[in-house]
């Protein structure tokens, strides 16, 4: 076993401590420059060649969701939900060129206008070793109830 | 409620509806009623069950329903509802199947409806019959480029006449951007909900006026990123706010992308990108309209009450309750089209569409704080004049206005108001 167990749960509470601080800036910044975030809808079995996705977003569009969110006018963040997501059942495998795929539970609770609702779903990331821990080159959220009527996602997860 | 009651000449008014509209929980029974289940109801597309056996389930207003292919390729759009006591035989929302059997008592039914099989049937008497007690069909299906449309009464005007020529030319424009004329709605759904009225979702589609407000840090993000300039929601824009009547209503962008340089810029893109997709464009429709077509970018339309075509999308309103609605929303691929076209539909639909997307999660926020707003009764109207000095008759018999004016909520509403008004003559 070659990777740092530690290393990569402290980097995924990293992150996740960014996303419920909507810290997106930095959080942005997790990732490579030639990064795939992607979030299925219709459950996990979909070709988003020709399928529909909720996210399915290079570097530069995280970026354009992220100076959204930041604007000052995305009104469904006025006033913003308050996040807390948990990560868990944390499997890591070497993959190719020294990157790591992690695979991980998360449940994030979304309070907002005093209503409460609960995400869950699995995540799997592709981790590649940089000076600074890791940058993410892809990250896939499949989120339990992603073919069911789901409300605002846009601080994404 | 209100002193008014239900005096709907009352609720709705030339420049202005009373908030009881989207809060009386009497008043959303009574569209279900009047709307949902008398005039034609959109119900789903063929392209979502294409082969012999595929099912489809979906509603009109609160009937469940099944759309099946039979054998012979054959539509049947059945009530999802055992004839015996009435449990619903289908639970998947699509799949393949020859037979429905209901799980309660084991009665089964084909895909046309007929009733195959009864368990212990020594049970009925000798007046018992079999073709009696198929599932019971809803009365009226009709189609137009694939879009099926169903009514729970028997009779009533034509699907076409409800449509009209205005909103079929509309759905030529949507479905002629397949190299075969035929969109398919096979790529999956986005499905959000909002607590609030149904019909503000109605009003907000065709809403010029909203854009450039509610979508503010959307647009300057398009703007700052990609340096596009979009002009088309402002109040001097080329763009037409449309009433195409029977409740259907238009943002007409027609005459605006023909000058626009946007618009230009995507039919270039089009042409670099997919060029044999842009030649069997201009080989079945010339290259006058092609290009009008790649320019309008398909429409941006409601269909009265519940189907709406935006761009690369069919929109479906779903009505809960008088203060929650259901919103499905599914990306149409053109059949034919080479997949860089159908790729890149998918994702530009995913920047502003869906839970996560740059704009519909706005609208719902908007939505939600005028459900809010309409609690405060002290003035219980909303105000709909916008633009009702510079109303024009056009040529085709539609109405229009500026982009930003309220000529379109106008149509819907007095249309509604219509509807409740005959329905109340039919039940008095």
């Amino acid at each position: 076993m070659s990777f740092d167990r530690d290393a990569v749960e402290s980097f995924l509470f990293l992150e996740a401590r960014l996303l419920d601080g909507m810290a997106y800036e930095a959080w942005l910044e997790l990732f490579d420059e030639k990064t795939l975030y992607w979030m299925p809808s219709n459950r996990d079995h979909t070709d988003p060649a020709r399928e529909v996705s909720i996210v399915y977003a290079d570097r530069d569009q995280l970026g354009f969701r992220v100076d959204q969110l930041q604007s000052g006018s995305a009104w469904v963040q006025d006033p913003p939900p308050r996040l807390c997501r948990a990560v868990s059942n944390i499997e890591i495998r070497e993959a190719e060129d020294g990157d790591l795929d992690v695979e991980s539970v998360v449940q994030v609770m979304v309070l907002r206008r005093h209503k409460s609702r609960t995400l869950m779903g699995r995540v799997q990331h592709r981790l590649r070793p940089h000076t600074e821990g890791f940058r993410i080159v892809q990250k896939k959220v499949v989120l339990v109830d992603n073919d069911e009527v789901i409300d605002d996602l846009t601080f994404l997860v | 409620m209100a002193s008014e009651g239900r005096n709907y000449a009352h609720l709705v008014q030339d420049d202005r509806v009373h908030g009881d509209i989207y809060l009386d929980p009497d008043i959303f029974d009574q569209e279900m009623e009047r709307i949902f289940h008398h005039g034609w109801v959109y119900i789903a597309h063929e392209s979502e069950f294409p082969e012999p056996g595929d099912f489809r389930t979906s509603g009109v207003g609160r009937q469940p329903i099944i759309l099946t292919r039979d054998e012979m390729r054959h539509v049947h759009v059945l009530l999802n509802r055992c004839t015996h006591r009435a449990a619903s035989v289908c639970q998947a929302e699509r799949g393949n199947a020859r037979l429905f059997r209901c799980a309660y008592h084991g009665w089964s039914f084909r895909n046309t409806g007929e009733l195959a099989g009864v368990p212990y049937a020594d049970g009925y008497g000798p007046d018992f019959r079999r073709e009696d007690f198929g599932l019971r069909s809803l009365p009226r299906v009709d189609s137009y480029r694939g879009f099926l449309f169903g009514s729970v009464q028997p009779t009533g005007i034509t699907l076409r006449e409800h449509l009209g020529a205005p909103v079929m030319e509309q759905m030529d424009l949507f479905c002629d951007l397949s190299p075969s004329g035929q969109i398919d709605l096979s790529a999956g759904t986005h499905r959000y909900g909002f607590d609030g009225n149904w019909k503000l979702q109605v009003e907000n589609t065709i809403d010029g006026y909203h854009p450039n407000f509610t979508h503010q840090a959307f647009f300057k993000g398009v703007q700052q990123r990609m340096g596009l300039n979009m002009t088309l929601f402002e109040g001097n824009s080329g763009g037409f706010n449309r009433d195409l009547g029977n409740g259907h209503t238009l943002l007409d962008s027609r005459g605006f992308s023909r000058t626009d340089p946007l618009s230009q810029r995507r039919v270039e893109m089009i042409k670099l990108m997919a060029k044999p997709y842009y030649e069997a464009l201009v080989d079945r429709h010339g290259e006058a309209h092609a290009e009008d077509l790649l320019r309008f970018n398909g429409t941006h339309m409601n269909i009265f009450p519940n189907l709406m075509l935006l761009q690369n999308q069919v929109r479906v309103v779903g009505p809960i309750r008088v203060d929650r609605t259901d919103i499905h929303v599914q990306p149409a691929l053109l059949k034919d089209a080479p997949d860089v076209i159908n790729t890149m539909r998918l994702r530009m639909h995913e920047q502003f569409y869906g839970p996560a997307g740059g704009g519909n999660p706005d609208d719902a926020e908007m939505f939600e704080r005028v459900q809010v707003g309409l609690q405060a009764s002290v003035d219980p109207w909303l105000f709909i004049g916008r633009g009702l000095h510079r109303e024009r008759h056009d040529s085709d018999g539609t109405r229009y206005g500026q982009m930003t004016d309220e000529l379109s909520q106008r149509g819907i509403l007095h249309h509604w108001r219509k509807l409740m008004l005959a329905g109340e003559s039919r039940e008095s």
